[in-house]
């Protein structure tokens, strides 16, 4: 279970991802966005397909906070299912995704 | 004239004492500042260089990159690694809150782009991870492109 100050953390991302205000970026990795905030700290959220012995596939999420290279703290959705909406969101921010499917309702609204 | 001079030779000395402390007071103020100045002028310089040697590895990990060049890249990735974190760490009090996230997103952009390519090096890089590590390469080229656009323009702002 996170601590008090971890859940605040992860909400306070939740918040003002939710409000636009963390710049999400995308990276190399297909399931890995970061931002940098406040000069000093990066935030990464990624997702990650894992296989358990019977061949099931669970999808789990991440979330670390950085300080140069020292991991601060790392929050997965087992700690809290909201990760989840966390890595979604900043996944359509980082690659645009609002304004690509606004593009396309245009371009459908022209057909 | 000479009795006044005789009588108040004392006074006299004392004025011209003062008016002769005064103006080295203001002159040592003002080579001070000169002084300052062209240290700072001389940061700003070397600050604009750190940054034109970074935005030069980055563009070369774009070209390596392009090249299918895999195994030079991954060295130039490490590399301005480092320089990204020394110029973290040397210029981060001179740099705006801006600059600092540009750098840390850029650090951490190279991370990933470095864990891609060590685990693809050995094997042909698929098409689709090669495509998302060439658009990775230009967003780090275009972040330390930036950030040597900045450093010029303040060192020319000062030089000025």
């Amino acid at each position: 279970m996170a601590d008090e100050q971890t859940i605040k953390f992860l909400n306070g991302v939740l918040s003002k991802t939710r409000e636009g205000r963390i710049p999400w970026k995308p990276t190399a990795e297909e399931s890995n966005f970061i931002a940098a905030i406040g000069g000093q700290y990066v935030l990464s959220i990624s997702a990650v397909d894992e296989q358990d012995s019977w061949g099931n596939t669970a999808r789990h999420y991440a979330l670390i906070l950085r300080d140069r290279d020292d991991e601060l703290t790392t929050v997965t959705d087992s700690d809290d299912g909201i990760v989840k909406e966390l890595y979604e969101r900043a996944r359509r921010k980082a690659l645009n995704v609002d304004e690509k499917i606004g593009g396309v309702l245009e371009v459908l609204s022209r057909l | 004239m000479a009795d006044f001079f005789a009588e108040n030779w004392g006074n006299l000395a004392s004025v011209f004492g003062l008016v002769f402390s005064f103006l080295a007071f203001v002159f040592a103020k003002s080579a001070s500042t000169a002084a300052r100045e062209a240290r700072d002028t001389a940061m700003r310089q070397s600050l604009s260089e750190d940054m034109h040697g970074a935005s030069r590895s980055a563009q070369e990990i774009v070209t390596y990159l392009r090249d299918n060049k895999s195994e030079m890249a991954l060295l130039r990735i490490g590399d301005l690694m480092n320089q990204a974190s020394y110029l973290s760490a040397r210029w981060e009090a001179m740099l705006s809150e801006k600059s600092r996230n540009n750098l840390r997103e850029g650090a951490a952009e190279l991370r990933s782009m470095h864990g891609v390519l060590a685990k693809g090096v050995r094997s042909e890089v698929a098409e689709k991870r090669k495509a998302r590590l060439d658009k990775a390469a230009q967003r780090v080229s275009s972040i330390f492109n930036e950030e040597r656009g900045t450093a010029a323009k303040a060192a020319e702002v000062r030089g000025e």
